[in-house]
């Protein structure tokens, strides 16, 4: 993640540039997106929780101490609203009233791929992606944060304010309960 | 080495990050254990199944609706510095005592027959909406397995038994209120199997179109009548019938924004 990109972006924002903005949110639209998807599953869903997640940064921007530590900052507002998102929505029964047919997207072929390989990639990353929505919460986060957004451990510690020891011994849990989820499709 | 012990340690190893003593102990461990040795086959393959996982690209209108919301949001914020600095002074009581004459207006307007259709609408937002083509899923009623009147998209025999099922279903043209929650478009899918029915499914999501289950065989398809060639293309795969006829043009319902399908599969 281009780090000194987005500091300048945050500077040049807090100066009223408001194509910064643009800029930042184009920078970390996909990250932040998927890690929305991550948790509540649902494409419509997902787009309006990252949107409230851009839009809690364009408010509290002021908040930020250090320029250089955006991307951490932007991670643990995300977190924060993916944790209330998905507390509110499971209240609501969001997630006992979704099949697994009805919340995928259809099969998108790549070119030069056949239909049945191109169906059995998307099938096989659905049911990872499924088993990965059951993990606990605190196992899920910290699948999603380095196995999915590919983030260093000190980030992972960062973001979530625990040990390094303590984000790798939970992530190595949370593997091994997603190997248990999906032992018989390996 | 005990083999929890040894599972401890897959993310490390994994990682490349054990000291020597315990990569010996691991690794002697996973000669001499036959199921550690496939738990650790398996959780490199679990490793490879998610660095694999494609990241989904965001929707186009992500950053429009961020700034819509902003804008939203702005107008709330500007009309609650209004009413602040209009500075009410407001004693505890008659606060309360307004909060209160308030709801038990509320109540009373909710029970009264002032809510009846015709006498006065409190709800003009819904109807004109309605009045658009844009139905109301909450407030729909459900479809009775019986009510897909159809006439065959190509004339087949099909086309014949369904038809024979119009008389007891048709509405009458003057019944205009249940009409405004009836499907625009009733279509029937026979002889598909459960993999097809998901495929279709997925392909009508994959459009952006509201897909609602009713039924494990009736689903409504909410979709732009602009889009209606691309349903058509879709139902184009599979053995179908479709009322009204006219649904199976282009231009059927030209006028509304959204139309509404209901499919039964069979």
């Amino acid at each position: 993640m281009p780090y000194q990109e987005a500091a300048q972006l945050v500077r040049a924002f807090r100066q009223g540039n408001q194509q910064a903005f643009n800029r930042l949110v184009a920078l970390y639209q996909r990250k932040i997106y998927n890690l929305a998807l991550g948790y509540v599953k649902q494409e419509d869903e997902a787009k309006d929780l990252a949107q409230d997640i851009f839009v809690t940064v364009f408010r509290q921007m002021d908040k930020l101490q250090d320029e250089s530590k955006f991307g951490a900052w932007l991670y643990q507002l995300a977190m924060n609203h993916c944790r209330n998102r998905y507390q509110k929505l499971r209240r609501r029964g969001f997630f006992t009233n979704q099949s697994l047919d009805d919340t995928e997207t259809g099969l998108n072929l790549s070119s030069g791929a056949t239909p049945e390989k191109e169906y059995e990639r998307q099938n096989t990353s659905r049911l990872v992606r499924e088993a990965i929505a059951t993990l606990a919460p605190a196992e899920k986060e910290v699948i999603l944060l380095r196995d999915l957004q590919e983030l260093s451990y000190e980030e992972i510690s960062e973001i979530l304010g625990l040990p390094m020891g303590t984000v790798k011994s939970k992530l190595n849990r949370a593997r091994l309960a997603l190997k248990n989820r999906l032992k018989h499709f390996l | 080495m005990q083999c929890t012990d040894a599972h401890m340690l897959f993310t490390d190893f994994a990682d490349n990050t054990l000291s020597r003593e315990e990569l010996h102990a691991l690794t002697g461990h996973l000669l001499d254990c036959q199921a550690c040795a496939k738990e650790w086959r398996d959780f490199q393959q679990i490793l490879g199944l998610m660095h694999n996982l494609e990241p989904q690209t965001p929707p186009a209108d992500l950053l429009p609706g961020i700034h819509a919301k902003l804008a939203q949001r702005g107008i709330f914020q500007r009309a609650w510095a209004l009413v602040e600095s209009l500075n009410f002074s407001l004693s505890i009581p008659a606060a309360a005592a307004i909060f209160t004459l308030a709801m038990l207006a509320g109540f009373l307007l909710k029970t009264s027959h002032l809510e009846q259709p015709g006498v006065l609408s409190s709800r003009p937002a819904r109807m004109s909406a309605t009045s658009h083509g844009e139905l109301l899923t909450p407030r729909r009623l459900p479809i009775a397995p019986n009510s897909m009147f159809a006439v065959s998209h190509d004339g087949g025999s099909l086309s014949e038994r369904l038809a024979s099922l119009a008389p007891t279903t048709r509405r009458p043209a003057a019944d205009h209120a249940p009409r405004l929650l009836s499907p625009d478009i009733h279509v029937l899918i026979e002889k598909i199997d459960h993999e097809s029915q998901v495929v279709l499914c997925r392909e009508i999501v994959r459009h952006n179109w509201q897909l609602h289950r009713i039924t494990a065989n009736l689903f409504l398809v909410h979709l732009p009548q602009a889009e209606l060639d691309n349903f058509h293309e879709l139902l184009d795969r599979h053995h179908y019938a479709l009322a009204p006829a006219a649904a199976a043009e282009a231009r059927f319902g030209y006028g509304k924004t959204v139309l509404t399908a209901a499919i039964r599969f069979e």
